[in-house]
């Protein structure tokens, strides 16, 4: 049971992953959610013919390659019509899981699935994005991608490739998000088209809003408070939809860093009144 | 020439007479209109693309619900659409003045602002599917049998309601008057101001909090009412019936151009036209592909709508 928990601990860690790296860079796609089904569909589908380790990066393979094929024919939106059209490709991807019967089992979805994932495997992924995230937004990158965010005008004439960085970007989410799809079936043995979509997105926004999306730090810090929500609110029960709502709009409207902003903010403050005290003694 | 007492005429699927599929897409068409016109403007004046537009929707079709249940006496159907459209623009409101109007006065750049009110739009949209889910007594409700029927006419060999009549005249009528007030009253260019650059606007003396919150109430309205009627022509309310709603209204605002009414219009019906022919005599399935390859097509060739951007729309 524990393990479970530790285990869509990790998952939503790297969900938040991937909403982290599109909210530091300025780059609205929203399409991890959408990668998300992908992988996941990708993974439960194949994860009985072949050993999971395939299975995975076969998911996260076949991802990468839509993500590209998506991010080059979105390469020309900025902002909201990015956010938009990469949300409307997030709800296709539920009604495709409905539709395609078939394929996806429709409505009922699948079930089944072996459950192969142990803390020690998803752990390691999540290492591994960790890395990755880390190495990408580190010193010049996390310049590159803070100045993109900011002003890409002036990115672009500082040198800094702009539309690559972009691209880059939106799949390097696409790829976490159809990572932690890839592994969702394989902790929970059952896969469903509503998983993905909508709720999905408030996850993914949800873990960065709370952390904070300066660094990868921010989504383990929201995923372990969004891990432990449920625990928490055990009180409002089926009203923890609602919670979670408020929670994503209070947090955007005062406290916009996450957590690690207040943590910042309280950290110089307190600083601020030592060094006053210091000062009314020493006169 | 009319049968009153029957309930939704020409909603059968399997009816493949064109005139019925014609029917049956000019009453879709005006339901996207009703929905997107509220989301093209925000989009347009506001730089507010409100992903809580398909929760308003839905909660203005459920909330008349509610007050079904409660009270327990039938109201005529214009009755409940105005009180549908007063909860929606309540909700829209309150969402202005609580939640996006602080964010952007606080936000440091445009593009911060325009994420965070999406990312919050967001999470407020979560809460009424939330509350709709807890309160439902069922997966679909539906309305009572006397509000939902509607008198048939035959029209040749055409069969329309009157409620399907109503949808597309009231949505072609809203949509014509708001129209005008935009490109007609001073008010309207008070909003075009806004639409161009809300600091400027702001010191020129225009009322941008209070015509921000009046945009978003219209807005609302529209989303309220049209959920009602949306649900009053498919007997049916459910709690997740605005998200496939707003993949719909991106391609119709993207269709006709953000900000644009006439856009809305046309990229409406067109959408509409596509969808209920292509449902009828090609596959069901693809009732939610044709809105994402429209939305892929029309950003990738024509990103500024099919018709340009009219000269009021932000530079």
């Amino acid at each position: 049971m524990n393990e479970t928990l530790l285990m869509t601990g990790l998952s939503y860690y790297l969900i938040g992953l991937a909403f982290q790296v599109v909210l530091r860079s300025g780059v609205f796609s929203l399409a991890a959610a959408g990668f998300w089904g992908i992988g996941a569909y990708t993974c439960a589908l194949t994860v009985p013919h072949l050993a999971w380790p395939i299975s995975v990066l076969l998911a996260v393979a076949v991802s990468a390659v839509l993500a590209v094929v998506l991010a080059a024919t979105l390469g020309r939106l900025r902002g909201l019509y990015l956010g938009m059209a990469t949300i409307a490709f997030d709800l296709l991807i539920v009604s495709l899981a409905f539709g395609w019967d078939s394929l996806t089992g429709g409505a009922l979805g699948l079930y089944g699935i072996p459950r192969e994932a142990s803390p020690l495997m998803v752990g390691a992924f999540a290492a591994v994005a960790t890395v990755v995230v880390a190495m990408v937004q580190s010193r010049a990158g996390g310049r590159f991608v803070d100045v993109l965010r900011t002003d890409e005008p002036l990115a672009r004439s500082l040198g800094v490739e702009t539309g690559r960085l972009r691209v880059a970007m939106a799949v390097l989410s696409g790829v976490l998000g159809a990572l932690a799809g890839a592994l969702t079936p394989l902790i929970f043995g059952v896969l469903g088209p509503e998983e993905s979509g909508f709720p999905l997105v408030v996850l993914g926004l949800m873990i960065v809003v709370i952390g904070g999306s300066g660094s990868w730090v921010g989504p383990a810090l929201g995923a372990l408070v969004v891990t432990m929500l449920p625990e928490l609110l055990r009180f409002v029960e089926e009203w923890r939809d609602v919670v979670y709502g408020a929670l994503v709009v209070v947090m955007v409207l005062f406290a916009p860093s996450g957590l690690i902003g207040l943590v910042k903010r309280g950290q110089t403050a307190l600083r601020r009144r030592s060094a006053d005290e210091s000062e009314v003694m020493t006169t | 020439m009319s049968s009153p007492g029957a309930t939704g005429a020409n909603n059968s699927r399997t009816g493949r007479d064109v005139l019925g599929q014609i029917v049956n897409a000019l009453t879709l068409g005006g339901i996207y209109l009703l929905f997107a016109t509220g989301l093209t403007l925000s989009w347009g004046v506001l730089d507010v693309l409100n992903l809580a537009h398909g929760s308003i929707v839905m909660f203005g079709a459920f909330s008349t619900y509610l007050l079904l249940q409660a009270s327990g006496t039938v109201l005529a159907l214009p009755v409940l659409t105005l009180f549908a459209a007063a909860v929606g623009a309540l909700l829209s409101t309150l969402l202005q003045l609580l939640v996006f109007g602080p964010i952007r006065r606080r936000a440091a750049t445009r593009g911060q602002a325009e994420l965070s009110v999406l990312i919050a739009s967001i999470g407020a949209g979560l809460i009424p599917v939330a509350v709709a889910l807890n309160l439902a007594d069922a997966e679909v409700m539906n309305l009572p049998r006397e509000t939902a029927s509607t008198a048939i006419h035959q029209l040749g060999p055409a069969r329309i309601s009157t409620l399907q009549i109503a949808i597309v005249v009231l949505a072609l009528v809203l949509t014509g008057a708001l129209a005008w007030w935009i490109s007609r009253t001073s008010s309207g260019r008070a909003l075009r101001t806004i639409a161009f650059d809300p600091t400027t606007a702001e010191q020129l003396g225009v009322p941008v909090g209070r015509l921000s919150a009046l945009l978003m109430a219209i807005s609302g309205a529209l989303a309220g009412g049209s959920g009602l009627l949306l649900a009053a022509n498919a007997n049916a309310i459910a709690p997740h019936m605005g998200d496939g709603l707003l993949l719909k209204a991106f391609a119709v605002v993207v269709l006709g151009g953000v900000g644009s009414i006439g856009g809305a219009v046309i990229g409406a019906f067109v959408l509409a036209f596509a969808e209920t022919f292509a449902v009828a005599y090609v596959a069901g399935e693809l009732r939610d592909v044709i809105a994402f390859a429209l939305i892929l097509l029309v950003l990738v060739l024509r990103p500024q709508g099919l018709i340009s951007r009219v000269s009021w729309q932000r530079a």
